[in-house]
């Protein structure tokens, strides 16, 4: 059906690619386990402040409580994300997006396009948007957000983020039913994405099950949160922010391994989102003090 | 006014995507508030009509006045002794007057009214053109549209309810100069996002249907895609019928401009898994139309209603078949994960999950759900072994994983999970608990899930109320009135004889010493559902007097509160019952005004005249009737009965001075009017009947 096998690598490329082209900085992920691009500081904490950003990376992304041993073909505790976060957000920023699945040889007069209403919201980081999934002959395979508020600071401007999930968008492309079988790359022989990742799924899984640690993770949790705080009180929001994202992904192991009841559940929500709220409001102060320095940088 | 001063006019929001739920409403805000704005500024004009999809808000209205009508004005000015000096000359006063009006003083007129004459002046306002008005005239309809989440975007534009991307204001062939959101106003609209991005211009705003149908793609009238959409449904099925929710098409119609059926299949195996389970992916998850045959099983084929003229719709239809098989193999992998645990079993699991804070676990909700269900119950005749059993894994399927992920489907889960134990009245009961969902839902069709439903929703509000989250305004996160709403439907439709407030109180103990103040509680309780009834009796037309007057009684039973309200509507429509109201009152405010406080009856001995001898036999005579009636509950027959009271009370008052000087004939007067009041209250306060009363509103 398809005239050119987009490998995923391909898929990748095509974006960075593209997302350039648009002036986007291509940054590389972060190093750190987060839940979804969102987290990466080149989105959460770009959001604030008078600062124009364009950026776009591919972000590795882990759900633990999605695990499932490798054995359903569209979920897994760990996925990609393509992410894009453009502020002020174009104008024209739905006819930009449409023009990289354009790039991805996706034609909408062939599939069926539709932004359907799906306000975003996290309520971690205290943050939340009004936007659309994005529907592609009936499956999501991004998510199109304008940020209102971030941290608990309203958004001026306002950034546009885009996240891709690209095992979707590669299935579709490749018209393969499971995420196993997309082909990584094929050169010299043809790599599946299975071949690469399906022993860490089976094993992740395990872990984040069974194994993970759960009075270790619990007492991670209060270090991390400290530590936050003690970080914050000499202003540096950065190494702060890592604290935030440690004590999310250790709440996300222990959500994955049933150690919290509903009610603690919102518990831990609560101290997360209370932690990346200082964290904002920290971040956003350092900037100001530096004069906010890429205001200039982007000036016409 | 001839049609030749008229001209059409035209105002299109081009945006980006809106929410399908609320495109009806702000479109036709959008209309009123135009209609508003001209109809204040006196602008003539014929029919509206609006359009709207998922990219535009359009309305248009025909034969739009060019010009305001001219307003002829009238001003006052000074007497005629303050405006000239006694040597005739004009004063100051007239001189300023004169300026105000702009003309000279021997052009103002005089008229002469009660005080004697003063300085006028008349004079004519010419109508402004409808072309200078109409910018603000749409700046103002548009800022009132009533968006529920307003947002922004790019450089802190907005808020608006998604970003604009067009705007077409056209008065006959002009552009009406504006500009919103930094967009100017032109005679462009664009049609489909994909089939025809491009610009299309309108010569004429009544050619913009027409245009954006025959050129653009869109079918802007929602009716007219609404129809073609249920058209193509059916065309589309080959075999058994499609299932068409009204809801659904409302939203699918929303979220295409042209709309185009295909039609898709999944795995026969699926069709193993709860019929729910299968519709709620369908329709809530992807926005299909299902499929059923003629005894109404599901097929395992449905309806997608896109939104292009696609060029391959094979791959279109191979993409959505794709999702739901993933959306399906994962329910099927939770549900046999499901059916290997014993159902009963799970109940240990709800002291996991929280039910609200302060208030416990789920389980905990439970285990206050038998006391109350066993109460309730026993006074509707239900099984008290069966109810005792429902109420134990009422809540079960919470635990579940389809339930985690479908939470829709909380009650039908565990319908089937509880299946497996073998008492259908029991299942059922657990499926019906959450009815009704909403305003129009059904309500539960079984004794047993009635009751279970009716304990769910008093437990949750005497809950709510306990820990005070109670609604206030707009705001009513927790949803009570609509758990209050679905109380009082369940009693009324089902003609449940149930003293509310005693289920109310039970519910309250079984918080155990959660509460203190459980009185109170109650009380609060009970009140906002007789406010909750109130709303209800005043959607049906009925009247808020006669709600008033029965409120007054607080009948805790409500089957017993809809028979006195009943009773008394029939009862304001006699003849006699406004002379009886006035009697009730007259007696009433004689013994308001003489604080009368006497216990025990009246004596007939001491009555002395002929008038009091014969009333008060009556009195003691009807007391017996009416007792009687009253305690049979035969409401009208008891306000009917006041009837024969009429003539005798008209001959008392006539004959009788109550307030006499002899202190003991007085009393015993007062007792007996007191006697006659308590007869006129038993069933209703009947003052609330006429108007003008100005007794404290409840």
């Amino acid at each position: 059906m398809h005239k050119k096998l987009y490998t995923f690598q391909d898929i990748i490329l095509q974006l960075q690619h593209y997302w350039a082209g648009q002036g986007c900085v291509i940054l590389q992920p972060l190093d750190m386990e987060v839940g979804a691009g969102t987290f990466h500081p080149a989105t959460f904490l770009r959001a604030l402040g008078p600062e124009p950003w364009n950026a776009a990376y591919v972000q590795p992304s882990r759900r633990p409580t999605d695990g499932r041993y490798g054995k359903n073909p569209n979920r897994g505790q760990h996925f990609y994300q393509f992410q894009v976060m453009m502020k002020p957000s174009p104008q024209n920023i739905q006819e930009i997006y449409l023009d990289s699945l354009r790039a991805l040889s996706i034609d909408p007069l062939t599939d069926d396009i539709r932004f359907v209403e799906d306000n975003w919201e996290s309520p971690t980081l205290g943050a939340w948007g009004i936007g659309w999934e994005v529907w592609h002959n009936g499956m999501e395979i991004s998510q199109f957000t304008y940020f209102q508020q971030a941290g608990g600071l309203g958004c001026n401007p306002v950034s546009g983020e885009i996240s891709y999930g690209l095992e979707r968008i590669a299935m579709h492309l490749q018209g393969v039913n499971s995420m196993y079988d997309l082909v990584w790359s094929d050169q010299p022989s043809q790599l599946t994405y299975g071949d690469i990742f399906f022993q860490n799924e089976a094993e992740m899984s395990h872990y984040n099950f069974t194994h993970a640690n759960v009075q270790n993770l619990l007492s991670q949790f209060v270090v991390y949160e400290n530590d936050c705080k003690l970080l914050l009180e000499s202003s540096l929001s950065l190494p702060a922010y890592e604290m935030v994202l440690k004590a999310s992904h250790v709440f996300n192991l222990l959500d994955s391994r049933g150690a919290i009841s509903v009610s603690e559940r919102q518990n831990y929500i609560l101290r997360i989102r209370a932690l990346a709220k200082m964290v904002a409001e920290t971040y956003y102060n350092e900037r100001k003090q530096l004069g906010f320095p890429l205001l200039n940088k982007y000036e016409p | 006014m001839s049609l030749d001063k008229t001209k059409d006019f035209l105002l299109e929001i081009g945006t980006e995507e809106l929410p399908p739920f609320q495109i009806g409403d702000l479109v036709s805000s959008l209309a009123l508030n135009l209609e508003h704005e001209l109809k204040k500024l006196a602008l003539a004009h014929g029919p509206i009509k609006s359009y709207s999809s998922p990219r535009r808000l359009a309305v248009l209205i025909s034969n739009l006045s060019h010009k305001q009508l001219d307003q002829p004005i009238e001003i006052r000015g000074p007497r005629i002794e303050i405006a000239f000096d006694s040597s005739g000359q004009p004063t100051a006063a007239a001189i300023k007057f004169a300026g105000l009006c702009g003309v000279a003083i021997s052009q103002l007129d005089k008229i002469e009214d009660k005080k004697g004459a003063l300085l006028f002046h008349k004079t004519i306002k010419p109508g402004q053109t409808a072309f200078h008005l109409l910018p603000e005239i749409i700046i103002n309809s548009i800022k009132k549209l009533p968006i529920k989440r307003p947002m922004r975007w790019g450089k802190n534009m907005g808020p608006f309810v998604r970003p604009i991307h067009w705007l077409v204001a056209m008065f006959g062939q002009e552009v009406v100069p504006l500009e919103i959101f930094e967009i100017k106003a032109s005679n462009y609209t664009f049609g489909h996002r994909f089939h025809h991005p491009d610009a299309i211009k309108i010569s004429e705003p009544k050619q913009y249907e027409n245009l954006l149908t025959e050129k653009g793609y869109v079918i802007a009238d929602y009716n007219k895609r609404q129809q073609k959409i249920r058209d193509q449904i059916l065309a589309a099925t080959n075999f058994g019928s499609a299932v068409i929710p009204e809801g659904l098409l409302a939203e699918v119609t929303n979220l295409v401009e042209w709309p185009a059926a295909l039609t898709g299949s999944f795995n026969q195996r699926f069709l193993e898994l709860p019929k729910e389970v299968l519709v709620t992916v369908l329709k809530n998850h992807q926005r299909y139309f299902h499929i059923i045959d003629d005894s109404g099983n599901l097929l395992p084929n449905f309806i997608i209603i896109g939104n292009i003229e696609s060029k391959n719709p094979k791959q279109a239809v191979a993409g959505n078949e794709r999702v739901i098989q993933a959306r399906l193999d994962d329910a099927e992998y939770f549900y046999h994960n499901d059916l290997r645990h014993d159902f009963a079993n799970l109940q240990g699991k709800l002291k996991t999950i929280t039910f609200q804070e302060g208030l416990g676990t789920i389980y905990d909700k439970t285990v206050r759900l038998k006391t109350i269900s066993i109460f309730i119950a026993s006074k509707i005749n239900a099984s008290v072994i069966n109810t005792k059993q429902a109420a134990e894994l009422s809540k079960c399927d919470l635990a579940t994983s389809m339930v985690w992920e479908f939470p829709d489907l909380q009650g039908t889960m565990g319908y089937y999970y509880a299946g497996a134990l073998e008492n259908k009245e029991v299942a059922i009961a657990i499926k019906e608990q959450y009815l009704p969902k909403f305003s129009k839902d059904e309500i539960p069709a079984s004794d047993l899930g009635c009751v279970l439903a009716l304990s769910d929703r008093i437990d949750s509000l005497v809950g709510f109320f306990g820990i005070n989250k109670i609604p206030s305004g707009d705001k009513d996160p927790f949803g009570l009135r609509r758990l209050a709403s679905g109380i009082l439907r369940i009693i009324l439709e089902k003609n449940l004889d149930l003293d509310l407030k005693k289920a109310l109180e039970i519910a309250s103990l079984s918080y155990k010493n959660k509460f203190k103040n459980t009185e109170e509680i109650v009380a609060k309780t009970m009140d906002f559902i007789y406010e909750r009834l109130r709303s209800l009796y005043l959607e049906q037309g009925k009247s808020s007097n006669v709600f008033r007057a029965v409120l007054s009684r607080m009948p805790t039973n409500i089957l017993d509160f809809t028979k006195r309200f009943d009773a008394v509507t029939s009862f304001s429509q006699l003849p006699e019952s406004e002379d009886l109201i006035e009697n009730y009152k007259r007696i009433r405010n004689i013994l308001d005004k003489t604080k009368y406080s006497g216990a025990g009856g009246f004596n007939l001995k001491l009555a002395t005249e002929e008038a009091e001898k014969s009333m008060a036999n009556i009195v003691i005579n009807e007391t017996k009737i009416i007792e009687e009636l009253f305690q049979n509950k035969k409401y009208f027959l008891v306000l009917n009965e006041l009837v024969k009271l009429k003539e005798p009370i008209k001959a008392f008052f006539d004959a009788v001075m109550v307030m006499c000087e002899e202190e003991k004939v007085r009393q015993n007067r007062l007792a007996l009017l007191k006697s006659m009041r308590d007869l006129f209250e038993l069933v209703a306060d009947l003052s609330y009947l006429v108007s003008g009363n100005t007794t404290t509103v409840f």
